[in-house]
């Protein structure tokens, strides 16, 4: 069975900013977590494997197709929730359902109610009603109901306000358990992939930094906390990246690393923690 | 009819109702008008914009244009569909206005209700005239419309000046060509027919000229 997702060698560039070289794989049935500070490069990315954004060079694959090869069959198989909403604001939200779902030939709309109930939309109302949760909701709602193979969310969790935040991610994996067969969670909230992910995948500065399996990664790591007066030169080179506190240093070291050190407090990182501390190497 | 088109009726239905009772009306009074032509202007303008906007294609920048983009659309089929419809729209229109002017002016169907320099003319010489007046008219403003969105992207510029610029070309050759075959059928003179050829031929090579912009507009569009 061939990859969900396959990106080789893939650069772009827009305006200033580059995509440099880069390799990704998503296998069928895995959710991959791809996280990164703000201006890192992910909704560009994102972009540029859907066509959006023009490659300079490099190859992009869906199912096994490249996009020019195969452009309708394999964006009907692929289902996707930016930032912000791409519908028109001035339609309600049946029109924009009933404008849309013609392009789809697994369009489902007895699936499009059950997911507008659940998600307590109105589709009578009009798109600008809604509030930002609400928009971003309807986004789910419009790139579940054909049925894709693939969902691609870019932020979606971006610019709403905890509560709502949390309602929209219980739903959002909720439905991607049952309903998803791949995924790939564009976020720089890294806690919204605590629960999901399967494989992590960072991107700074337009480059890959790393990309493999969550737990494993996981488990590979230390959080580390050394006193001040033992975190000498050889200590410091064994992080991954660190900062100073008033009582010592703190960071991230294969636990390995830690497991050889004296008189250090460790534990389990988090995702957040290494893409923080990764961060922080990168610009060291 | 690809899902496009359907899509370009569907989102216009309003519009085009609205067109075709207009069509109606100008065609019960006298048919092509002077401002039957600019009201099919700003219709085919409207159609077409609406057909871009609603997909979210439009935007300040190359990226922005979302929606119509992550749908299972071919760009080609999306652009020849563009094409496609706006100038089918301009043959049913410009048939409907030359049938009428033709008719109004063989039967007398027309009310003179409105100053005689709105109303078309009964000769192919002026009609021609008054379509050249108002074309260059449309043109030059339109040009300097299709200049001041120096923000947006060069495909949605693109896409504008065609439907703003190229369309009413397209629309005077269907519609001088439907006066000439009128005029074959009611046998006009000879002078009336050569003058309308030639009037045709110049017209037929404007629109290869457009034939050529759409040609190189959709490499831009597919590429980018």
């Amino acid at each position: 069975m061939s990859n969900i997702l396959e990106v080789n060698g893939l650069c772009a560039d827009v305006g200033r900013f580059s995509l440099k070289n880069i390799d990704l794989v998503l296998e069928p049935g895995t959710i991959m977590g791809f996280i990164g500070k703000n201006g890192a490069g992910k909704t560009t990315f994102i972009k540029t494997i859907l066509d959006i954004i023009p490659k300079k060079s490099g190859t992009v694959k869906f199912f096994g197709k490249s996009v020019a090869e195969a452009e309708k069959e394999t964006k009907s198989r692929v289902g996707v929730v930016f930032d912000s909403l791409i519908y028109p604001q001035s339609y309600r939200a049946k029109t924009v359902k009933n404008t849309i779902a013609a392009f789809y030939k697994d369009f489902d709309d007895a699936k499009w109610r059950r997911l507008m109930q659940k998600f307590e939309l109105d589709e009578k109302m009009k798109l600008n009603e809604y509030s930002k949760g609400m928009q971003m909701k309807f986004q789910i709602v419009m790139a579940l109901a054909h049925n894709p193979d693939l969902l691609i969310l870019d932020e979606p969790t971006a610019g709403l306000d905890p509560v709502a935040r949390t309602q929209f991610l219980d739903m959002l994996y909720d439905i991607i358990s049952n309903d998803c067969k791949s995924v790939l969670f564009s976020t720089h909230i890294t806690s919204d992939l605590d629960k999901i992910a399967d494989y992590i995948t960072m991107i700074d500065g337009g480059q890959i930094i790393f990309s493999r399996a969550k737990d494993e990664m996981l488990d590979h790591y230390a959080l580390v906390h050394i006193e001040k007066e033992k975190a000498d030169e050889r200590v410091k080179s064994m992080f991954l990246g660190f900062h100073e506190t008033s009582s010592g240093l703190e960071g991230v070291m294969k636990k390995v690393l830690a497991q050889s050190l004296d008189c250090v407090k460790t534990a389990k990182p988090t995702v957040e923690d290494i893409m923080v501390y990764q961060s922080m190497a990168l610009k060291q | 009819m690809n899902d496009c088109e359907r899509f370009f009726l569907k989102i216009n239905r309003k519009y085009l109702i609205a067109d075709l009772i207009a069509m109606a009306v100008f065609t019960v009074f006298g048919g092509g008008w002077l401002i039957a032509v600019i009201f099919y202007a700003v219709s085919i303008e409207v159609c077409g914009m609406n057909y871009l906007l609603v997909l979210h294609f439009s935007g300040d920048d190359g990226d922005a244009l979302n929606l119509a983009k992550t749908l299972p659309i071919e760009r080609r089929v999306f652009y020849r569909s563009y094409i496609k419809m706006m100038v089918l729209q301009t043959a049913v229109s410009s048939a409907v206005y030359a049938t009428g002017t033709v008719i109004g002016n063989v039967y007398g169907l027309r009310i003179p209700f409105l100053p005689d320099f709105l109303l078309p003319s009964g000769t192919m010489l002026s009609t021609l005239g008054y379509y050249a007046l108002i074309l260059c008219l449309v043109l030059w403003v339109f040009i300097i419309m299709s200049g001041f969105p120096n923000r947006c992207s060069a495909i949605k510029r693109s896409m504008l000046i065609i439907g703003t610029i190229y369309i009413p070309i397209v629309f005077e050759v269907f519609y001088l060509l439907f006066l000439v075959i009128a005029g074959l059928i009611l046998q006009k003179s000879l002078t009336y027919q050569v003058f309308a050829g030639i009037s045709v031929a110049a017209l037929f090579a404007m629109a290869a000229v457009f034939g050529i912009f759409v040609k190189r507009n959709l490499k831009k569009f597919v590429t980018k």
